[in-house]
């Protein structure tokens, strides 16, 4: 598969999730008209029939925080979705905005270890390395090895061959400095399911759409209703925005 | 040039749950209380967003930094320990409340038999039933000689539990009634019960309803909300220092809590303890804090430290058997976990508190014949629902990759009672 045909399936899938959940665009144009409303003063009366003006909300926090290279974060989205995939069940990491979550908590102060103990020496296989450090490395090391054994990038690469490449990291098999590549795939998918399932404030989990996959409520203030009942009781997620 | 502070009656080092139980104890009984905590204040307040698997779980918002420092490990005398380097897997209590305000509240009483296993294991079963290198001991205290505190924290707490059968008899019930039983529980109830076990609903400072305490704090209902062992409870329905003891205290005017303030001596005069020494970690600042009695209230191992740092007592050494600070300590229990996969049933997973569940003691203590074990003791088994955060909890079946398709087809027709 080639880099732009990658592209257009990221896109198309991006596409099929904004017409599948059919609420985004919908929720945007309620938003802006509530906006309106609020913002008028009380008692005014709209003296012309001038079209009123919807705003749509424009996304503006798909943008790079830590990566500094296209083909990193491009290799580390290939990655994050290979680790999730989209299927019947609903989308994959990608679609989920993973990628762009990870990049944000790598520039976070946890991704810089600021709260660890990081004063020397490191031994007995402790690593002097940050977080953002191993998957920076890591993503690196993914095009390298991709580059080295088919002459391509990673995101290019046919599914069984992404599998493949990936089990080699897990496996510990890819030479990696101060750092395994086990412990760096760890990494990987910890924060590709974090990506998926966080909070949807932190930019993964899009829409809730990972937790309702797995019908996990989210932040609910309350459980006492079901806490000894018999069947299965789904109910619609909640996120931290709730709270406010 | 450490400032020198005016003396006090009594100085915690540290205000979680034994720094709060200390200062509500002793204000109530006349006597002025400093508690100097090396992290930051916090109330019911700061409570309201913990609804984060992220933040507080996954990251431990609620841990202590190691930022400057850290606690060593090592497995036998011969090997060099390292320092933990992840704050997240250290798992300790930060600023007032401590862990008491993330812990997941299971409150179970030690056994008479756990306070003089080295002479109950001897009377029953003869001197050699102990390996020379054990170091198990007597406590030097009785549960008879302790059960009225353990009746005084219940109440102090508002536990809610049913009795464990396997008990002495207790001197008062708990004082709210088991939380509610969900169908892993009476799955778990049913199955304990025909193979001849006694379970019982675990006790815990997750409250069943509302309850006053004696000193006038309110202690609200579980919610079962699910967001419980590793984050603070919005609520204020979990027993936490910082809805309990420390509030009593300041109620009574003659305490004063310091933040930021880290004790780094216990000063003494060779006999006695005279006061401590410690740091503003905002400013370095050194201040000399007197008092008539230290009470070291923080974690076991900066207890320790202390002692160490302030050469009081003889330091344990592990080769021959002699000293006593650093010998025999405490810390979290280990556990085991396994996990029930079914295909034909689902349960409400996402419903759960810090330690909902049933258990049997059948294999505690010395509840059973140990003739013819190579140990002593035992453990508890219980079901727990824990909860199943979606980033913690992707379980699958044996076998079944931790990733990729087949990773993420598994959970959406598996369901888990642990």
């Amino acid at each position: 598969m080639s880099e732009t045909e990658n592209k257009q399936t990221h896109n198309q899938s991006r596409r099929n999730f904004l017409k599948n959940s059919g609420l985004t665009v919908g929720g945007l144009i309620v938003g802006g008209a509530i906006g309106r409303i609020i913002s008028m003063k009380p008692n005014s009366t709209p003296t012309t029939t001038q079209p009123v003006e919807t705003h749509q909300m424009a996304n503006y926090n798909e943008a790079l925080q830590f990566f500094t290279r296209k083909e990193d974060f491009e290799a580390l989205a290939a990655a994050t979705e290979v680790i999730f995939p989209e299927d019947e069940n609903g989308l994959g990491a990608i679609g989920l905005g993973a990628p762009y979550y990870i990049d944000k908590q790598l520039a976070t102060p946890w991704g810089r270890n600021a709260d660890d103990y990081m004063i020397r020496p490191f031994k007995n296989g402790q690593t002097p390395l940050t977080r953002g450090d191993i998957m920076l490395q890591g993503v690196r090391k993914i095009n390298e090895v991709s580059q080295k054994t088919h002459n391509a990038l990673f995101n290019t690469l046919s599914e069984e061959e992404q599998v493949a490449i990936l089990q080699e990291f897990e496996g510990g098999t890819v030479e990696m400095a101060y750092v395994s590549s086990t412990s760096f795939f760890a990494l990987l998918r910890q924060l590709t399911l974090e990506g998926c399932y966080c909070d949807p404030m932190y930019g993964g989990n899009k829409n809730m759409e990972g937790w309702k996959m797995k019908e996990w409520p989210g932040a609910q203030m309350s459980h006492a209703d079901v806490a000894d009942a018999s069947d299965f009781v789904k109910k619609e997620p909640k996120s931290l925005s709730d709270h406010m | 040039m450490a400032q020198k502070l005016p003396k006090v009656d009594v100085v915690t080092v540290g205000v979680g749950w034994f720094g709060g139980i200390v200062a509500a104890e002793l204000t109530k009984a006349g006597f002025n209380v400093v508690g100097l905590d090396k992290g930051k204040e916090k109330n019911l307040k700061d409570y309201m967003h913990t609804h984060d698997e992220v933040r507080y779980p996954i990251r431990g918002e609620g841990y202590q930094k190691l930022t400057k420092e850290s606690y060593t490990v090592r497995n036998t005398l011969n090997q060099e320990a390292y320092p933990i380097r992840d704050k997240a897997t250290a798992v300790i209590g930060e600023g007032v409340g401590g862990g008491g305000s993330h812990w997941g509240a299971q409150t179970h009483r030690y056994y008479p038999y756990d306070f003089e296993i080295r002479s109950k294991t001897i009377e029953k079963y003869g001197e050699n039933k102990i390996p020379e290198n054990m170091t198990i001991q007597d406590w030097g205290i009785t549960y008879d000689e302790l059960e009225p505190y353990y009746d005084k924290f219940e109440k102090m707490a508002g536990i809610s539990g049913e009795p464990d059968p396997n008990y002495p008899e207790r001197t008062n019930p708990y004082p709210t009634p088991p939380l509610k039983k969900n169908i892993q529980m009476l799955m778990f109830e049913e199955a304990t019960k025909k193979m001849g076990y006694k379970p019982f609903t675990i006790p815990t400072g997750t409250l069943s309803e509302v309850y006053k305490n004696p000193d006038g704090e309110t202690i609200n209902a579980c919610q079962y909300c699910g967001f419980c062992g590793s984050n603070y409870c919005e609520y204020g329905a979990k027993a936490d220092p910082v809805v309990t003891v420390i509030p009593t205290a300041q109620k009574t005017g003659k305490f004063e809590l310091r933040t930021h303030a880290k004790v780094t001596r216990v000063l003494h005069d060779g006999t006695k303890a005279t006061g401590v020494l410690y740091q503003d970690t905002i400013t370095g600042e050194e201040f000399e804090q007197p008092a008539d009695i230290v009470v070291l209230t923080s974690y076991v191992f900066n207890n320790v430290r202390l002692l160490l740092l302030s050469q009081i007592g003889k330091p344990y050494n592990p080769q021959s058997g002699t000293g006593i600070i650093g010998k025999n300590f405490t810390d979290h229990h280990g556990v085991t976990i396994s996990y029930g996969l079914y295909d034909d049933k689902k349960f409400n997973n996402y419903v759960s508190t810090g330690a909902w569940g049933m258990a049997i003691t059948d294999f505690t203590g010395d509840l059973f014949d140990h003739s013819n074990l190579n140990f002593v003791h035992g453990g508890q088994i219980e079901c727990r629902i824990t909860g199943n955060d979606p980033i913690s909890n992707s379980i699958t079946p044996p076998g079944t990759s931790s990733w990729g398709k087949e990773f993420k087809n598994s959970p959406f027709f598996i369901t888990i009672v642990s």
